[in-house]
């Protein structure tokens, strides 16, 4: 017999869903989709703007440090202020008048480089003027009139630590022959046995085109250029070739100077004077920067204000005419948005006097402008020697712009200056926040330089 | 006789028991993942305090070092000529809060920023200072510097929000590892040679 209660039963079981219970189903797990993938994308998207803060405050710490190593070493092994310096072969014009050094007769006025050596040089609002309309800059700090960075020159011994000791520096050779067994050749793991090792070796602290800084027994010092090639080694002997457009300078030679080299000058040490810069660019220029336009490639995707962006570099300058030398230029930090600098100078070197000048101040064109001071021939007690410290800061920008609105408002933003933001703007409506550091940073290769 | 379900057991819709363990494993999921935005945030923003207050700390060694330039030197000047260094003598081997310079452009007090503020009431960042003689050798005399900047982990951390940079409670300050974050920096400074 056919139980058709029992067949209905089975026929209940398979059934489908009905139409309410699939339309109220799906209505539920859409809203829970929604909800979750809303969550989700806030989630990730709050993660990926710590990330982006996390990597701008990295940026900054690495590019400040960079700086600051570099601003603590300034003057090393280099004079703080050529055009003035006592020690200096043959000697400035005496009576405390800045006068452009003169080596033989007309020769410094070639090399720049050498005739403005100081301590530092700053240039206010540098970058601004180099990017005429930036929004950026344009756009923010309305206290200060706009965001103006400013660029650094600092003149030191950045290729090496050593001094080099001379075998002999005989008159009319543009040679110098250094002593290929001292201790300096051996820390740079000279001889290594094949000399063209040696001499590659040397001559990545001697380059050409660079200064080279001599200094006699007497704690005399005075300046030539690198010739190219720069060394040799050849029968023993390691020789560094220098430019003769800049001559030595002997005691026994028909310049009638105090001071000098004597006979073969073999009590001499020797070593490198470099010329590093410090400044924000827009690298989205492939004319001046080709090795740099990966960063900007289509596929990247990036947005249209990235290709106003700015960057901190570093570039090492040519003393003949302070353009960059070649295969010199460094990304030090990304998305920088603006570099200040003030001074701490000696103001009183008698009485013992150390005065702050903050961003922007006119002083600072005394001290870090132009070694000889605000004019030629100015006479007072100014200069980059008496500098004792410079102020620096650094700030970095997230990459993307993810806010909308400015934390200041009202009349804070307002009277705001370039060291008081916490966000710029990068775009019209689009924030970005801003990871700053500052410090007061010692020039200690100045610590006792009070002539004037 | 029990008659048994049209749709049997499996064809059953969840029980309100399994959909509020359901709700409170999703909600222990949001929270735990809310919390981990929390704690992102405050890693950011201690980061960024932490790389601040190391710019301060090394600002004040550097600042110490400039202002021993004004002792010794070419014009043998005294320690008295200098700012804070001379400090060595009233107050060796203590924490003190140093004062403003002269000019009112430096000092223990910074904000957010890392930059200096005139009015140490308005300040985050706040520091300390500890000078220690070494060598008394006359003309060659080396201190020990040391510095701490300290910041609250909380607006109210420190006595409900009192003011934590006026100069007062520095030893209870220091020993406050609860209510503030520390940096410290130590290096030497030296009377500057009379060459």
């Amino acid at each position: 017999m056919v139980n058709f209660s029992s067949k209905k039963q089975e026929k209940a079981k398979k059934r489908g869903f009905t139409l309410i219970e699939l339309m109220v189903a799906s209505t539920g797990a859409l809203f829970i989709t929604v909800g979750v993938y809303a969550f989700t994308r806030n989630v990730t998207d709050y993660f990926q703007r710590q990330m982006r803060l996390s990597d701008a405050t990295m940026s900054a710490v690495t590019g400040f440090e960079r700086l600051r190593t570099d601003i603590q070493r300034a003057g090393f092994l280099a004079s703080p202020n050529l055009a003035r310096d006592p020690l200096r072969c043959p000697r400035p014009a005496s009576g405390g008048i800045a006068v452009a050094p003169q080596q033989v007769g007309a020769q410094l006025t070639l090399y720049p480089g050498i005739q403005q050596m100081g301590l530092a040089q700053i240039e206010l609002g540098f970058t601004r003027g180099d990017n005429p309309g930036n929004f950026m800059l344009v756009n923010n700090a309305a206290g200060s009139g706009g965001i103006s960075p400013d660029r650094i020159v600092l003149f030191g011994n950045y290729s090496s630590t050593e001094q080099f000791p001379v075998r002999a520096a005989p008159p009319g050779t543009n040679q110098i022959i250094l002593e290929a067994n001292s201790t300096a050749m051996r820390r740079l793991g000279i001889p290594t046995g094949n000399t063209a090792t040696d001499a590659t070796l040397l001559s990545a602290v001697f380059q050409p085109g660079r200064i080279v800084r001599v200094v006699d027994a007497g704690g005399r010092h005075q300046y030539a250029i690198i010739a190219n090639p720069s060394v040799n080694f050849v029968a023993g002997n390691a020789t560094l070739f220098l430019n003769p457009v800049v001559q030595l300078v002997y005691k026994d030679g028909p310049d009638g100077t105090t001071c000098g080299l004597r006979g073969n000058a073999s009590d001499l040490v020797v070593n490198p004077v470099d010329i590093v810069r410090y400044q924000l660019v827009n690298l989205n220029n492939a004319a001046n920067f080709p090795q740099f336009q990966a960063l900007f490639a289509a596929n990247l995707a990036l947005p249209a204000y990235d290709g106003t962006r700015l960057d901190l570099i570093r570039e090492q300058l040519d003393p003949q005419n302070f353009t960059v030398l070649p295969g010199t230029t460094e990304l030090v930090t990304e998305y920088a948005v603006d570099l200040k600098f003030g001074i701490t100078a000696n103001t009183n070197t008698i009485a013992g006097v150390n005065t702050f000048f903050g961003e922007d101040n006119a002083n600072l064109a005394n001290y870090a402008d132009d070694p000889i001071g605000p004019s030629a021939g100015q006479i007072g007690p100014f200069g980059p020697h008496l500098i004792r410290g410079i102020h620096a800061r650094l700030s970095v920008r997230t990459r993307e712009a993810d806010h909308t609105a400015p934390l200041l408002t009202g009349a804070a933003l307002a009277a705001a200056t370039s060291a008081q933001l916490y966000r710029v703007q990068v775009a019209a409506g689009q924030y970005a926040r801003l990871r700053s550091l500052r410090a007061h940073i010692a020039t200690r290769n100045t610590r006792s330089e009070t002539w004037q | 006789m029990k008659s048994p379900s049209i749709h049997g057991p499996k064809s059953r819709g969840f029980t309100v028991v399994e959909l509020l363990m359901s709700l409170a494993i999703f909600a222990i999921s949001a929270t735990g993942i809310l919390a981990l935005q929390v704690v992102a945030s405050r890693t950011n923003t201690h980061a960024k305090d932490l790389a601040t207050a190391t710019q301060v700390a090394r600002s004040w060694q550097d600042k110490l070092a400039m202002d021993a330039l004004l002792w010794g030197g070419p014009g043998n000047l005294p320690i008295a000529q200098t700012q804070w260094v001379q400090l060595v003598n009233a107050q060796e081997n203590q924490w003190f809060q140093p004062l403003n310079d002269l000019a009112g452009t430096f000092g223990p007090a910074a904000d957010t920023l890392g930059a200096f503020l005139a009015n140490p009431a308005q300040a985050y960042f706040c520091t300390h200072i500890r000078l220690t003689r070494l060598f008394a050798t006359p003309g060659a005399q080396m201190l020990r510097s040391e510095v701490r900047v300290f910041w609250p982990k909380g607006p109210q951390a420190w006595n409900n929000g009192a003011p934590y940079c006026d100069g007062a409670n520095v030893a209870a300050i220091g020993a406050a590892t609860a209510q503030f974050n520390f940096v410290y920096h130590t290096t030497t400074i030296r009377q500057t040679p009379a060459f």
